[in-house]
C-alpha cells in the first residue's frame, strides 16, 4: 500500500482488535493522543540534539500504538523515521517529524469529531 | 549561541566551546548550556584568540570541523602564549575521527576527547567537562539537580550511592591525613631510632607497631562500619523489592523516559507539544470516557479462568489493548514492561504462555526468551513474539532462541486469539504426552 492509499484514521483497526466496545475504543484513542503528544516532544528534543538512537527508538515506540489505533499514515511516517534515523540523515528526519506532527493533528481532528 | 567573543567587561565563562559550524554543535552546546552556568559557545573568528587570552577559561572544548583544525588552532594558542593559564582542553570529534582524537590525547596534546557526532553519550560530555573543572580547581561545576539527571534513581539506590561516595571520601581523607602525620615526624627521631636498633628486623617491627598497625586498624574499622551500613541497606532493599516489582511506577526506555520533557527544543524545528493538543482537554475526555465505560460494564461472570498469559510489551497502550483482548476471553493476564521485569515475574509465577515484544529497552525480547529458557528448568512455556517484522529469515532465527510463533503487530483480535489458542493446545498436548 502506498502512502497515498493509507488512511489518516482507519476506524476498523480498533474494531478488529478490541471488538465492538465503543467506550473502550474511545479510551484507547484518547490515550494514544496523550502518548503521541509526549512522543512528539521527545522526537523534537532528540532531533535538536542529533540523537539518532533516541529518534529511532521513539519512532518505533509510537509506531506500535499508531498502527494499532488505525493512524495508518502516522504509522507509516514513523516507520520511515525509524529507518532514516539509522542513516543519520538529519534533514530527512526533520521533514518526517513535521509530517508526523501534522498527521497526528489530523488524527486528533477525526477523533475529536467522533467523541 | 554567541556568535562573537564576549567583551572583557562581561561575565568570564569557566567553560567555553570553540566552534566553526554552529548547527553541527548545537546538540552539545545545548547540553552544556543547560547544566553549566558559566558556559559560552564561541564562533571562531579573528577576535577569538584575544577573547580566550583575556577570559582564561578553565575548560576549553575545541569543536571545529576536523581534528586537524582543532590541533592547528590549539597549537597556535599555545605557541603564541595565548593560553598561559592552567586549563583543561577537550577535543570534540565525529565518530570517524575518534581514533585520531584518542591519539592526540595519548600524546598529551589534549586532555580528553568526546565524540559528538552522533551524540550518544550526553551525560559523558558533562562528566568530561566536570573532570576538567575538578582538575583545574575552577570554582564552578556541572549542575546535577536537573530532572534529566536525577530521574530514574530510586531512594535505596540513591542512598547506597551516597554511602559509597562518603566511604570513599573518608578513606581518601584518612590516607591524606596519614601522609601528613608521617611527614610531621622529625627526621632526627628516625635517625635516633635507627641508631638504637640492633637489626633491620627490629627496625621493621618498630615501624609496623608504631605506624602500619595503627593505620591498618583505623582503615579496618572504617571499612567495617561502612560495609555494615551497605549490607543493612541491601537487606532493606531486598525486603522492599518484592513489593515494588508488580507495580513499576515509571516506564523507562534506556535513557528515554516517557514523561514530559524539560529539555529545550531546537529553534529551527518549530513543532512541539504546544502545537498539538491541550492536556486539559485530553484528560477531561479520558475521565469522561472512563466514567461511562465503568457505568456500561456488566458485572463480570464468575467463570473459571483458564490459562495464565504474560504480556511483555514496552508500549503500555498496546499492552493494555492485548490484555483487554485476552481478558475478555477469560484468560488470566499479567503484564511486564520489558524483558527484565518479565524475568522477575516468571521467577515468581507460572504462566501457560508468554507474548513477547522483541524490540524493548533494558532487555529485548530475544535475550529475555533465552533467559526464560535457562530459567524454565524443563518447563517449556511457549513464548510468542509480538513483532512488526515479517522477514522469514528472522523468524527462523527467532525459532533458535526458543520462540514458538509470532504475531505481527498490529493484528486483529481473531489472529491473536488463534495463535494463542493454537499454542496453548500444543503445549497441553505435550504435557499430556
Amino acid at each position: 500500500m502506498t502512502n497515498n492509499q493509507l488512511k489518516i484514521f482507519n476506524n476498523s483497526a480498533m474494531f478488529d482488535l478490541v471488538g465492538d466496545d465503543k467506550e473502550l475504543i474511545k479510551k484507547f484513542q484518547i490515550e494514544f493522543l496523550q502518548q503521541a503528544k509526549q512522543s512528539i516532544a521527545k522526537l523534537s528534543d532528540a532531533y535538536g540534539q542529533s540523537d539518532f538512537t533516541t529518534l529511532k527508538e521513539e519512532a518505533h515506540f509510537l509506531k506500535t500504538s499508531a498502527k494499532a489505533i488505525g493512524a495508518e499514515q502516522t504509522g507509516d511516517y514513523l516507520q520511515q523515521l525509524e529507518d532514516i534515523s539509522e542513516l543519520n540523515d538529519k534533514n530527512k528526519c526533520k521533514e518526517l517529524i513535521i509530517l508526523i506532527n501534522n498527521s497526528i493533528k489530523q488524527v486528533y481532528g477525526v477523533i475529536k469529531n467522533e467523541i | 549561541m554567541k556568535s562573537n567573543p564576549l567583551s572583557v567587561g562581561s561575565r568570564h565563562p569557566k567553560v567555553v566551546m570553540i566552534v566553526d559550524n554552529g548547527e553541527d554543535t548545537s546538540g552539545a552546546a545545548n547540553i552544556l548550556a543547560s547544566h553549566i552556568d558559566e558556559y559560552r559557545t564561541i564562533l571562531l573568528d579573528d577576535k577569538t584568540t584575544e577573547y580566550i587570552h583575556q577570559t582564561a577559561p578553565a575548560v576549553i572544548l575545541f569543536a571545529l570541523s576536523s581534528i586537524e583544525k582543532c590541533v592547528e588552532y590549539y597549537t597556535f594558542l599555545v605557541e603564541e602564549s595565548e593560553l598561559n593559564h592552567i586549563h583543561y582542553s577537550i577535543v570534540l570529534c565525529n565518530n570517524k575521527e575518534s581514533s585520531l582524537a584518542f591519539r592526540c590525547c595519548m600524546k598529551g596534546l589534549f586532555d580528553n576527547y568526546f565524540v559528538y557526532q552522533p551524540l550518544y553519550e550526553r551525560l559523558r560530555l558533562l562528566m568530561v567537562v566536570q573532570s576538567g573543572l575538578t582538575e583545574t580547581q575552577a570554582d564552578s561545576q556541572v549542575q546535577t539537580d536537573s530532572e534529566e539527571l536525577s530521574e530514574k534513581i530510586d531512594d535505596e539506590l540513591s542512598a547506597l550511592i551516597d554511602e559509597g561516595s562518603r566511604c570513599k571520601q573518608s578513606l581518601l581523607k584518612k590516607i591524606s591525613q596519614s601522609r601528613e602525620d608521617i611527614s610531621k615526624v622529625p627526621s632526627t627521631d628516625l635517625i635516633k631510632d635507627i641508631k638504637d636498633l640492633d637489626s633491620p628486623q627490629k627496625l621493621l617491627n618498630n615501624i609496623n607497631e608504631d605506624h602500619v598497625h595503627p593505620l591498618l586498624h583505623l582503615l579496618e574499622e572504617d571499612i567495617r562500619t561502612s560495609l555494615d551500613k551497605i549490607i543493612a541497606q541491601l537487606l532493606n532493599q531486598r525486603g522492599t523489592i518484592k513489593e515494588s516489582l508488580p507495580v513499576k511506577k515509571q516506564k523507562t526506555k534506556g535513557l528515554i523516559t516517557h514523561v514530559p520533557s524539560i529539555k529545550k527544543r531546537n529553534n529551527d524545528l518549530e513543532i512541539g507539544p504546544d502545537d498539538l493538543i491541550s492536556d486539559e482537554l485530553l484528560s477531561e475526555k479520558l475521565a469522561e470516557t472512563e466514567k461511562r465505560s465503568a457505568e456500561v460494564k456488566q458485572p463480570k461472570e464468575e467463570t473459571s479462568l483458564t490459562h495464565s498469559i504474560l504480556v511483555v510489551e514496552d508500549n503500555k497502550l498496546y499492552r493494555d489493548m492485548i490484555s483487554s483482548v485476552l481478558s475478555k476471553e477469560n484468560y488470566r493476564v499479567d503484564e511486564a514492561e520489558d524483558g527484565l521485569c518479565a524475568l522477575e515475574k516468571i521467577k515468581e509465577n507460572r504462566y501457560d504462555l508468554i507474548l513477547m515484544d522483541l524490540f524493548m529497552p533494558n532487555l529485548d525480547g530475544l535475550n529475555a526468551t533465552k533467559k526464560i529458557r535457562q530459567l524454565s528448568k524443563g518447563i517449556d512455556t511457549p513464548v510468542i513474539a509480538l513483532t512488526g517484522n515479517k522477514n522469514k529469515e528472522l523468524v527462523k532465527k527467532w525459532a533458535n532462541y526458543g520462540l514458538k510463533g509470532y504475531i505481527i503487530k498490529p493484528s486483529t483480535k481473531t489472529e491473536i486469539l488463534s495463535v494463542v489458542k493454537k499454542n496453548l493446545e500444543l503445549s497441553q498436548e505435550k504435557l499430556d504426552a
